[in-house]
Order: C-alpha cells, then structure tokens, then sequence
C-alpha cells in the first residue's frame, strides 16, 4: 500500500512536468496533477492486488481519467481535454516501445513478438477506456436532460389544471 | 447584412478556429466555438470542415446561398499550449453571453493568440522533472534520477532550439531521443550501480504521443473519422521516431565498444 502512495506521489510530479510542457494554466495543475495521480495509483492497485494484467488496469485506469475529466470540466467550467491529456500521459506504455525497440535491436525476436503486441494492446486500451467513458458519459447526459424535459413538461400540465 | 460585416465575422470565425487548432484542440470544439461565433452574429448559414491540417468555412446570410463567402485556412505547426485552449474557451462563452463587437473580440483572440507559453528555463524544469520522475517509476534509483534529470533538460534544449528552425516531427523525436539514451548510455558507464533502462524510459515520456493519441480518440467519438486517422498515424510515427532515435544510440554504443 506505501508502494501505491510513493508511485502516485510520483505520477504527480510527473503530470505536473507534462502541464508546464503543454502549458496548463497554473491554477489548473494542481487539479491535472491530481488526475494523473490517481490514474497511475489505480494502474498500480490493480496490477499488484487485481489482475497482474497491465493491459485492464490501464483500461480502468483511462476510465477514471476519462470521467475525472468530465467532473472538473464540469466543475470549472474548461474544456475536459485540459485535463484528459497530461492525465492520461503516465498510462502510454513508453517504457514498452523502448522494450520492443530493446529486443529488435538484440533481435531477440520472442521478446519482439510478446513485447510489440503489448504496446499496441496498452494503446489500444487508453483509447477504449476513453471511448466507452465518453460514450456512456453522453448516454447518461442525453438521458437526464431528456427526463428532466419530461418532468417538467408533465408537472406543467398538471400545473395548467 | 452588409458585405464588410460579413467579411469581419468570417475573419473572426476562422481566427478563433485556428488558434484553436494550432494548439491541440479536438475537432468538434473547433467547429463548435465556430459555428456559435458565426450564430450569435446573426449569419444564418454555416457551414465548418475542420482537420488537423486545415479549417474550411462557408457562411451565408440568406436561405438561398448565393452570397455564401468560403475561407480556407491551411494549418501548419502544431504545437500543445492548452491555456490556449482554456482562454478560447472562455472568450465563446463570453462573446455569446454580452454584446461584445466583432473588433473587440478579434483583439481579444489577437492577446490570446500573442500568449507567450511559460519561459523556456521553467519548461526545462518541467521536461527534467518528468523524466526524473518516470525513471523512479520504473524502478530507477535516486542516482538514475539524477542522470535521467540531466539526460531530460540536455535533449529538451535540444527540442527548444530544433523547434525554433521548425525541423520536421520525425527527425525531431529522433534526435532528441537519441541524445538522450547516449548521455544514459555514457553516464551509466561512468557511475557505479546505476542502469540506463529506466533513465531512457524516462527521458523517452517527455516526447510520448499523449496529446496525439488523447485527440485522436475524442475525435472518432464525434465521428471525426479522417482527423482521428490523421492523429492516430501521427502517434504511431512518433512512437517510431523515438523508438528509432535511442535504437540507433544504443546500436552505435554497441558498435563503439561500450558494455551494456
């Protein structure tokens, strides 16, 4: 459990080097930090006392991204983007590209063919996990407003009597 | 509605877009903050085709369409400034709410648009810390980190200054990561008990396609099939020009000798 803590201090201090790169306004990265934060904390819950599988723990973890992101928007009324980008950079497997380039080099092509797969597969669940977010997120909205609409149409008749 | 009415609106329409554009933003906020400039001042028609590499609008005050005016903007260099993007933002929700005039709110996107990002030595530190602190992630130790935080601000003032002559992507992570894994390579040489596994990992996040990746996605969410094509390759290749850069660094140390 400290483990989980060192690495979620540390994705914070990394997603706050990626907000200066990408220019985050300054009040705005605590909050960015934040996000990145508890992403890679669910990444590494998961894969030490879950699945041992990196590829659902970054899906789960893209997820919490995804709908932390929607909060904030929300909340401080910007653009949910601004909070998705630096959250969701400790989760790109950078380290399993230079590992399949590693193997290629060393043409080492068992590890090729295991690493190769792994990094496409964690890409490929950074984008599912944003994508079922965000769909759901646009289920959920169109949904309440639509019965809200609803309601208040029906509570009007009944008003007009 | 006279002409030069018309024009200034498209102008402004196209300017708050490419700004937008230029800096990350996704396609359905492009074409959103466009067609809400060109509503609230009264044009009844529009018409937005935006992609990463150009903003196309037609807008047309009457029903039957024949005095539409097209413009196309072609979008070159596209970086990652998302306060941009936040004051943006905030300028369509305020031009749409208070009766601001079409020459304010071109100066406005005009302050907007001249928005310095932050000073290069604090971005520096930004590049250095993200590199420190994957190296650490990825089981570095503290003396990794130190050389990670080196690696990471000497390959980043190399991006800095390969920015400022506008290389090409491909050649730009290349270098960059291959600057990086020979500093790693030579300094783990060097200190005692330290490995440059995790210092290259480290240094390799700073240039990783987050931003690419993240847009591509939220663009084929709204249907946005071509720029989500576009940003997707432009991920991919950028995962290859990094891979590239510290493969050929650690084959030449390979070639030169050096002990792994």
């Amino acid at each position: 459990m400290n483990e989980i803590l060192i690495q979620g201090i540390l994705a914070f201090a990394a997603t706050v080097g990626f907000c200066i790169i990408f220019r985050v306004p300054i009040r705005l990265i605590p909050v960015c930090a934040l996000a990145g934060a508890l992403a890679w904390s669910l990444y590494e819950f998961i894969y030490n006392f879950g699945s041992h599988n990196q590829i659902i723990a970054t899906f789960a973890a893209a997820v919490l991204v995804g709908f932390l992101a929607d909060v904030f928007a929300r909340a401080l009324r910007e653009a949910a983007t601004i909070f998705i980008i630096p959250g969701i950079l400790p989760l790109v497997p950078g380290a399993y590209i230079f590992y399949t380039m590693e193997a290629l080099i060393e043409n080492n092509m068992a590890d090729v063919s295991s690493y190769g797969p792994d990094t496409l597969k964690i890409a490929a669940a950074i984008a599912l996990g944003l994508l079922v977010e965000g769909a759901v997120t646009s289920v959920i909205h169109a949904i309440y407003h639509k019965t809200v609409r609803v309601t208040s149409d029906v509570m009007g008749v009944f008003r007009r009597r | 509605m006279d002409s030069t009415y018309t024009n200034k609106v498209l102008k402004l329409a196209v300017y708050a877009g490419e700004i937008m554009m230029r800096n990350g933003a996704e396609i359905y906020r492009v074409e959103d903050t466009i067609v809400r400039i060109c509503t609230v001042c009264g044009v009844s028609h529009t018409e937005v085709f935006a992609t990463p590499t150009g903003v196309f609008i037609s807008i047309a005050s009457d029903s039957t369409e024949i005095s539409a005016k097209t413009y196309i903007k072609r979008i070159r260099a596209v970086t990652t400034d998302l306060s941009k993007i936040s004051r943006i933002n905030r300028f369509s929700r305020e031009f749409v709410s208070t009766d601001m005039s079409v020459d304010e709110a071109m100066e406005v996107l005009k302050s907007i648009d001249e928005k310095r990002p932050y000073p290069e030595p604090v971005r520096l530190l930004g590049a250095a810390l993200v590199a420190s602190a994957f190296c650490l992630i990825f089981d570095g130790g503290v003396f990794d980190a130190v050389i990670a935080f080196i690696a990471g601000s000497a390959s980043y003032v190399l991006s800095l200054l390969l920015d400022r002559y506008g290389i090409n992507y491909f050649i730009h992570g290349l270098l960059c990561c291959a600057v990086a894994s020979a500093i790693a390579l030579a300094a783990t040489e060097v200190v005692p008990g330290t490995s440059y596994m995790p210092i290259i990992i480290g240094t390799l996040m700073i240039y990783v396609p987050g931003v690419a990746i993240t847009n591509s996605i939220r663009d084929f969410l709204t249907g946005d099939m071509l720029s989500g094509l576009a940003r997707m390759t432009e991920a991919v290749l950028t995962a290859a020009s990094l891979a590239t850069g510290s493969g050929i660094a650690i084959t030449l140390w390979h070639l030169m000798g050096g002990g792994i």
